[in-house]
């Protein structure tokens, strides 16, 4: 036995009642005053509902937010370029270095045979250990130190100056 | 362009012409707001959760693998975020997302008896707007986006017979009110 209640009348509003349901709907709908005024109500509610307002934000939303998107694709750039030429840097330093140090033992190699080579390199570890040894030792590792923190300020400053710059454009 | 689907404007966007998103927020800022102000009750609110919402869907671009419909993953999203916001401002979103038992003392700021018939629907979206969020985020998505409960159930990630027991509920505050201004007695 069918119930008219609300639930049901909802089902039948979303045609989701099987054929044998609808058809005993139907008959008990025929026969009820109250729940065919009831279905009415709920029938306005459903019309009235699928007319429901759409709202709209502000005029020029979507710039703002094709603005916030380019800023960030443009940060996120700038942060990879700054980072790439700092390192860009380091890696030059370095192979500068290494240069240096490859063109020293190829000049020795030229103008001695393998047993002088051996003892060149030899000597050539052992004065670089003496350096190494001299700048963290004594006064060296002060004047090492005063290098290195003045390095790292410098360094601090214009990333902390490419951060600020990156904020200002973002905010605006 | 604007002609364009959802998943080819997606896919020129990963190709890296970020410029086409513009036709995605054009498409969806109305319906996305509106749900979101329904939810929030609050214009500004609901613009800023917007933009929020916008930005996270282009960040996450590329996790959106086009298993389900882009609308039902941005309302997802939508739906989430405004979730966030009000559990943020300690609006008791349990209390407040469960109960209709205090729907029936709703008053519109139009009154319905005084209204002309041509003004149901104007009345009714005034009652809409005082639902609490869970019920009125089921009648937005169902009746404004078009969604079929299946969609909504992913959006607000419950199961289908909990979204048809939300919606029939909200229709059936709705009529309850209706019934109290005797809308009947203007039926017969």
């Amino acid at each position: 036995m069918i119930e008219l209640n609300d639930d049901i009348l909802n089902k039948y509003l979303d045609e989701e009642l099987e054929q044998a349901e609808l058809l005993k709907v139907l008959e008990l709908l025929k026969e009820s005053a109250e729940a065919r005024n009831r279905l009415r109500v709920l029938q306005a509610v459903h019309s009235g509902l699928k007319e429901m307002k759409e709202y709209s934000p502000s005029e020029g939303f979507t710039s703002i937010i094709m603005g916030k998107l380019y800023s960030k694709v443009k940060s996120k750039k700038d942060q990879k370029i700054f980072i790439y030429s700092v390192s860009g840097v380091f890696i030059v330093l370095c192979l500068i270095i290494a240069g240096i140090a490859l063109s020293i033992i190829s000049n020795s190699v030229a103008a001695s045979s393998s047993d002088e080579l051996n003892q060149n390199i030899i000597s050539y570890s052992e004065k670089i250990a003496g350096i190494i040894r001299s700048i963290f030792s004594g006064s060296g590792i002060s004047i090492f130190g005063s290098v290195l923190s003045l390095g790292i300020i410098i360094f601090s400053y214009f990333f902390f100056e490419f951060q600020k710059n990156l904020k200002t454009k973002q905010s605006k | 362009m604007k002609n364009l689907s959802d998943l080819e404007i997606i896919k020129s966007v990963r190709n890296g012409n970020s410029t086409d998103y513009s036709i995605i927020v054009n498409r969806y800022k109305n319906k996305a707001f509106s749900l979101l102000k329904r939810m929030l009750k609050n214009n500004m609110e609901a613009e800023e959760v917007l933009q929020d919402c916008f930005l996270k869907a282009f960040r996450a671009l590329d996790s959106f693998k086009g298993d389900s419909k882009f609308s039902t993953w941005f309302y997802r999203i939508v739906y989430n975020t405004a979730l966030t916001r009000l559990s943020q401002k300690k609006r008791k979103i349990e209390n407040e997302m469960n109960s209709l038992d205090n729907f029936s003392e709703l008053h519109s700021r139009y009154d319905y008896n005084e209204c002309e018939r041509k003004d149901l629907s104007e009345f009714i979206n005034s009652l809409v707007e005082q639902l609490p969020s869970k019920y009125s985020s089921v009648l937005n998505l169902f009746y404004l986006q078009g969604m079929s409960c299946e969609e909504i159930s992913e959006v607000m990630d419950t199961s289908v017979a909990n979204i048809k027991v939300l919606l029939h509920r909200s229709r059936n505050a709705l009529k309850d009110v209706l019934v109290k201004k005797n809308y009947l007695e203007e039926l017969s």
